[in-house]
């Protein structure tokens, strides 16, 4: 009878030390998650994001080096179904959104327009929508550039940024990212969540969009999110706060009870 | 009022308490206005129907086992105001919210209204559910009868969305 009560304090102990330290998940799905990335920012040690399968199952690709992160993305998600991590990423979005903010404030506004657009994410290749890398998955900051031009700018970019940038000869139309994901929903096509807006207008044919973004750290590591335009975060805000307050009080309420 | 103190409330309402009704009331009914407001965009209306969900939640309460009152009561919201844009004569009222509203920081809260005017009303009624009324986007795909997915994806898209409209666009 001892033996059994010691068994079953032991029991009762031992879940309760491993019910109290687990921390309750902070974003029911990967979803929600990715949603409060793209109102707050995305961490550095975040690669890429991009459906695996077409559709809601999402991959997400970490920075080298940050594999100990993938734990703590689950650890904050009730429901990982359908989330698959993978580690390898080169360079961090927010590196390259720094490299392509950069760009665009040096050589783009008030410069020869030579370079006719600016953005982060894939590109496409003889039709098909395809990624950088080793795993053609990766993003890059990909700028298209006049063709009589495209090679000039290449070798400048390559000194500058390394394969962080790619350069594309363009004879038309060509984008910067300003939209990120929101863009690629809009497509309604599959693999592509981060920094696809220039992949979208081309897609869709879209005119030209700037990111009216400051000039950033250069791509030797520093990077900075200083964004020129209004943030996401700064317009939830803004609609959290106009709220609008009702004339009739509790009073009338209490007079209908 | 979390929905941990709201089920307080609901439970000393349930025993007849006119003080919870109006601790309820008086923290609930600005986002419940602005959610009805932005929904059938006729102030009469919306305070109309902002004093029929409190009537409602009186009169009849959420079970003690709800998991979300506050979910619940948004979507009396919601459902009244379908009632209502559907009974004949409702329908889209394209003028700007009254003027007399006004307060500090109107021109910001104008320039909000009339972005989310762009927006369909659909798209408008998920944004403000989670950011005006705080609801989970679980909470809002039930209500709205949505899945999950599409709700994540409509809200991501009108605040871009907005937030073009807000800064004055692309070039």
């Amino acid at each position: 009878m001892k033996r059994f009560f010691c068994f079953l304090l032991t029991v009762l102990l031992l879940t309760a030390v491993l019910s109290g330290g687990a921390a309750a998940a902070e974003f029911p799905t990967f979803m929600d998650l990715y949603n409060d990335w793209g109102m707050n920012g995305f961490p550095d040690y975040v690669s890429e994001v991009h459906s695996t399968n077409g559709g809601w199952e999402m991959t997400v690709l970490l920075v080298e080096g940050y594999d100990d992160k993938a734990d703590e993305i689950l650890a904050s998600l009730e429901n990982a179904d359908g989330l698959t991590i993978e580690t390898g990423g080169k360079y961090s979005y927010n590196a390259l959104l720094a490299v392509q903010a950069e760009i665009v404030e040096e050589y783009m506004v008030d410069g020869s327009g030579d370079i006719v657009g600016c953005g982060t994410g894939w590109h496409t290749v003889n039709g098909e929508v395809t990624g950088f890398g080793e795993s053609g998955k990766e993003s890059r900051v990909v700028v298209d550039v006049k063709a009589d031009k495209a090679q000039e700018y290449a070798d400048l970019f390559a000194k500058k940024y390394g394969d962080m940038v790619v350069v594309e000869s363009s004879s038309g139309a060509a984008v910067t990212d300003t939209a990120t994901e929101d863009s690629a929903g809009a497509a309604g096509t599959s693999g592509l969540w981060i920094g696809v807006a220039a992949l979208a207008a081309c897609l869709l044919g879209s005119g030209v969009m700037f990111a009216r973004r400051r000039a950033l750290a250069t791509a030797t590591g520093q990077v900075i999110t200083e964004d020129g335009r209004l943030s996401r975060r700064a317009v939830a805000q803004a609609v959290a706060q106009a709220q609008w307050t009702p004339k009739r009080t509790f009073a009338d309420l209490k007079a209908r009870l | 009022m979390t929905n941990e103190a709201l089920s307080a409330e609901l439970r000393r309402l349930r025993s007849g308490s006119l003080e919870a009704l109006e601790a309820i009331f008086l923290d609930l009914r600005t986002p419940v206005f602005t959610v009805l407001l932005r929904l059938v965009r006729d102030r009469e209306l919306a305070e109309d129907l902002t004093q029929e969900v409190f009537l409602r939640l009186w009169q009849s309460p959420p079970v003690e086992d709800v998991r979300s009152p506050r979910a619940w009561l948004f979507r009396v919201a919601h459902n009244l105001a379908l009632d209502a844009l559907r009974r004949p004569g409702a329908g889209e009222l394209p003028e700007q919210l009254p003027a007399q509203d006004f307060a500090e920081g109107v021109h910001a809260r104008l320039d909000v209204e009339e972005a989310l005017a762009s927006l369909s009303p659909r798209d408008r009624e998920i944004v403000t559910l989670h950011l005006g009324a705080g609801l989970r986007f679980r909470e809002i795909a039930a209500i709205l009868e949505l899945p999950l997915g599409t709700v994540l994806w409509r809200h991501s898209r009108a605040i871009s969305a907005l937030r073009e409209k807000l800064d004055g666009g692309v070039l």
